[in-house]
């Protein structure tokens, strides 16, 4: 598979830099595998799991929002914020989603609303993350 | 003269306040590194953004022009000024240089926006509006509070009750050298967003996804974001920088001071034995006649 230049960045940090195969994300239409020589878009990304497959296997990444352009030559990745799958706190993010499913269900003030719903996706995007990267290790 | 107790007594205070004035250099040395490494980690991110957006407004067919100067010609223009400041004293002249360069550079009057305690406490006993503040917090400065200030601003401009925004921080330009400088935010200019980026190839045209004015109004909060916590971060190692360098002083002073009280003890305790000896001579001398 021909290679690209992929940048994954976020103002923490450069989550990635360097050449890839393919990276999967999902924007407001649906889930996007961008190969090389992908025709040149500037999209929003939404929070989901990125996959980003290297010569060196697949990596997985929790993403929060952001958005991604896409060039002949390089594809670069704005995220809000972002980690590897390695870094994710499983039992953390178990923990977080079931506090904000609790307080979904037991009712929270109408301001704390958007906040919870976004803790309780930010834990989803964390497990799913988690998940993807063991089934693949043991596949 | 003061006699050993008063010299103890002072003595023993100077060295509480070099405790104190070490502890804080210390304390700012590392979180000065600590800035440091945040402005390096952040700077491509937003370096990118801004050359991403320039590229698109360069390339725009002029469908997301409500972020750019759609007021040229209006004649009474809302200026706010966003001004950076400590959350906390004791920073040499970081604070000072800052109100001074705003009082210079906005006539009285004006809409400022203080973020940092100090800046408001300044500013609300002169003649300026405060039209809302922004506290920091201590430690560093965070990627959420920028994004309260450049959501706040951004509503204002785009309800089209201010014109024009800028921003006051404190830049470092080496660990000798920091300045107060202003640099504009809204509206957003196609040839300020440029700024160093000439190298890429405009040959590419974009498919935006969904359309390019609904990518921008996604683009343009994250930029401003961007530019407010790159000036949040400037600003923030600047301001660790002052007061490591005031603190340091503060030291060297206070150390200068001990030596100084040393000397003025030897001296008061060899007045006291002197003193007490010649007592002594003069009683002794009496009861021999």
């Amino acid at each position: 598979m021909p290679l690209y230049r992929l940048d994954i960045l976020t103002p923490y940090r450069r989550l990635y830099a360097g050449e890839v195969e393919s990276i999967l994300f999902r924007t407001d239409d649906g889930e996007i595998v961008v190969l090389a020589g992908h025709e040149p878009i500037a999209a929003p990304v939404v929070p989901c799991v990125l996959q980003v497959r290297g010569p060196d296997g697949n990596k997985y990444a929790a993403a929060a929002e952001g958005f991604v352009t896409i060039t002949q030559t390089k594809v670069q990745i704005f995220l809000d914020a972002a980690e590897w799958a390695v870094e994710i706190d499983k039992k953390r993010a178990e923990e977080a989603l079931e506090r904000a499913e609790k307080r979904l269900v037991d009712g929270t003030m109408s301001w704390e609303l958007t906040r919870v719903r976004y803790a309780a996706a930010r834990a989803r995007t964390r497990l799913a993350t988690v998940a993807a990267a063991t089934a693949k290790r043991s596949a | 003269m003061d006699t050993m107790r008063d010299i103890r007594v002072r003595s023993r205070s100077v060295k509480q306040s070099l405790q104190v004035t070490t502890a804080m250099k210390l304390i700012s040395t590392s979180k000065l590194r600590k800035a440091r490494r945040r402005l390096e980690e952040t700077r491509p991110y937003f370096e990118a953004i801004r050359a991403t957006l320039h590229d698109i407004a360069e390339r725009s067919a002029g469908e997301a022009t409500r972020w750019f100067d759609t007021k040229k010609d209006k004649k009474v223009r809302v200026c706010a000024t966003i001004v950076i400041t400590s959350g906390r004293g004791l920073a040499g002249g970081y604070n000072h240089a800052v109100t001074r360069f705003v009082e210079s550079a906005c006539p009285p009057g004006s809409i400022l926006l203080p973020i940092g305690t100090v800046g408001k406490r300044y500013f609300m006993e002169k003649d300026y509006v405060l039209l809302e503040d922004f506290p920091v917090s201590a430690k560093e400065p965070s990627v959420q509070a920028a994004r309260d200030i450049a959501a706040f601003a951004s509503a204002l401009f785009l309800s089209g009750k201010v014109d024009e925004f800028r921003v006051v921080y404190t830049r470092m330009f080496s660990s000798v050298k920091q300045e107060p400088e202003m640099i504009s935010l809204l509206p957003l200019e196609a040839e300020k967003l440029e700024g160093g980026f000439h190298a890429r190839p405009s040959s590419v045209s974009y498919t935006y996804m969904p359309n390019e004015e609904a990518l921008f109004d996604l683009l343009a909060p994250k930029f401003l974001k961007g530019v407010i916590y790159g000036a949040l971060v400037e600003a923030f190692a600047s301001e660790q920088t002052a007061r490591m360098t005031a603190m340091d002083a503060a030291s060297k002073n206070a150390k200068a001071m001990m030596e100084r009280l040393q000397l003025l003890y030897n001296r008061a305790r060899q007045a006291a034995i002197t003193g007490e000896v010649s007592e002594i001579v003069a009683g002794a001398s009496a009861l021999g006649d």
